[in-house]
């Protein structure tokens, strides 16, 4: 059994954003306003949004659900928490899946882990964002502290480099090629893609998660795409 | 997905035919599916790890002396229910399968009517509430609890194997007491206002 509250939680007090439209990719330092060419990282969530035929009145609808569940499990009701596990654990699976690279077992794991965390935080949950934003975050941390902790291990018994991807499952998605090509990728690599190409994230929010600079965060979705460009084109 | 020409390409080309790719991998990446099927039922060992969440102050009893010996008795059997209830829904010494059930549901059912003898008369006392107050929405709580039970008790007439019906009654159970022992807190301290 995973140990969860010794994970870092330093995010899950805060709200997130990047549905509100208002943030940008600016930090200090940073050029200000898009250029051409970076366009097509700035927004991806609006993007997907319409790809994936979100409908908005459905969404609004399951929000007003999820916000009446939550306020019944953070008074403690277990009923309703595995309501919201119901509702949400699809969506969770696919992130955790493919931030740890196909790895059905650990992706496992790390859903049971996130919504036990999620049950733990569930008070500091503002009710700002939607709950699926707030809980998508959680999730992400989740992952990247499981991963520092695994990191860790790892030094002490072998040099990273000649580490084994251990325990990785072939996709069976409708695009298996490009799933199984993301589970290749580098990790930090393969984070910043997910996070940014598939989940819809801004590059600040998962520089934020990930702890590393917002330009690196647009250099590792650089690398990630021209490898697997290079690898689908193979 | 490339329409890269292996034909040597000119330069503006080249720069045309990589734009195209990374437009084709951003659609591709944008298309894969949001949610992934998980293999097994996690929930059971969700619902293993996670631990009651303390009420908040507000529903604390205004004062310890207040605390009638007959609220204490009630809160224990509740409590020794509620112990009870979660070995049953969480990992028992002797795992339950199949016929073993019902069984089980069957002794939960008689601690549940247990903890129900022991709490119902001390909330009747307060007869009929008026509507907007508290007694009245706590009438309306145990309503809409006690619906939901009777409907996953239908449920189960069809499906009495069910572990997710079970948990699910269980869980309510144990919901009806909670609201229960609350209305007899809340008459305690209503009686102990009154005469002080």
């Amino acid at each position: 059994m995973r140990a969860v509250a010794e994970r870092d939680n330093s995010l899950e007090g805060l709200a997130p954003n990047h549905e509100s439209g208002q943030e940008s990719d600016q930090v200090s330092g940073q050029q200000s306003g898009p250029s051409k060419a970076e366009k097509p990282d700035d927004k991806p969530d609006k993007k997907l949004a319409v790809e994936t035929g979100e409908g908005l009145e459905g969404e609004s609808e399951q929000q007003a659900d999820d916000a009446e569940l939550v306020d019944a499990a953070r008074a403690g009701d277990q009923l309703a928490f595995e309501r919201l596990y119901r509702r949400h654990q699809g969506r969770t699976m696919a992130l955790c899946w493919r931030m740890c690279g196909g790895n059905d077992t650990l992706a496992a794991e790390l859903v049971q882990d996130a919504f036990v965390r999620a049950w733990q935080k569930l008070h500091l949950f503002r009710g700002e964002a939607k709950f699926t934003t707030w809980l998508h975050r959680l999730t992400v941390n989740v992952v990247l502290s499981d991963r520092r902790i695994r990191m860790r291990q790892v030094a002490r018994e072998q040099p990273l480099e000649s580490a084994p991807e251990a325990g990785m499952t072939p996709s069976l998605g409708l695009d298996a090629d490009l799933e199984a090509a993301i589970a290749k990728l580098p990790e930090r690599a393969r984070t910043v893609l997910v996070l940014h190409d598939v989940e819809g994230m801004k590059h600040t929010e998962i520089a934020e998660l990930a702890d590393m600079a917002v330009g690196t965060s647009k250099a590792q979705l650089h690398r990630a795409r021209r490898l697997l460009r290079e690898w689908l084109n193979e | 997905m490339s329409s890269k020409d292996p034909n040597g390409p000119s330069i503006g080309t080249e720069q045309d035919d990589e734009q195209h790719a990374e437009a084709a991998l951003l659609r591709r990446l944008a298309a894969l599916p949001k949610e992934r099927e998980v293999g097994a039922d996690l929930w059971p060992a969700i619902a293993q790890r996670l631990e009651p969440v303390a009420r908040p102050p507000a529903a604390a009893p205004v004062s310890e002396r207040r605390w009638s010996l007959r609220s204490a008795v009630a809160a224990m059997a509740v409590a020794g229910l509620a112990s009870m209830l979660l070995n049953l829904s969480g990992e028992s010494p002797q795992p339950a399968v199949g016929g073993n059930l019902p069984m089980l549901s069957a002794s939960a059912e008689i601690e549940y009517s247990g903890a129900l003898q022991d709490l119902l008369p001390l909330t009747v006392s307060a007869g009929t509430p008026a509507p907007g107050t508290p007694l009245a929405d706590f009438e309306q709580s145990l309503a809409i609890v006690r619906d939901a039970a009777v409907a996953v008790r239908v449920a189960l007439e069809r499906d009495p194997q069910s572990r997710y019906l079970n948990s699910m009654l269980t869980s309510l159970q144990h919901r009806e007491l909670n609201v229960l022992k609350e209305m007899a807190r809340h008459a305690d301290d209503t009686i102990a206002g009154s005469t002080t």
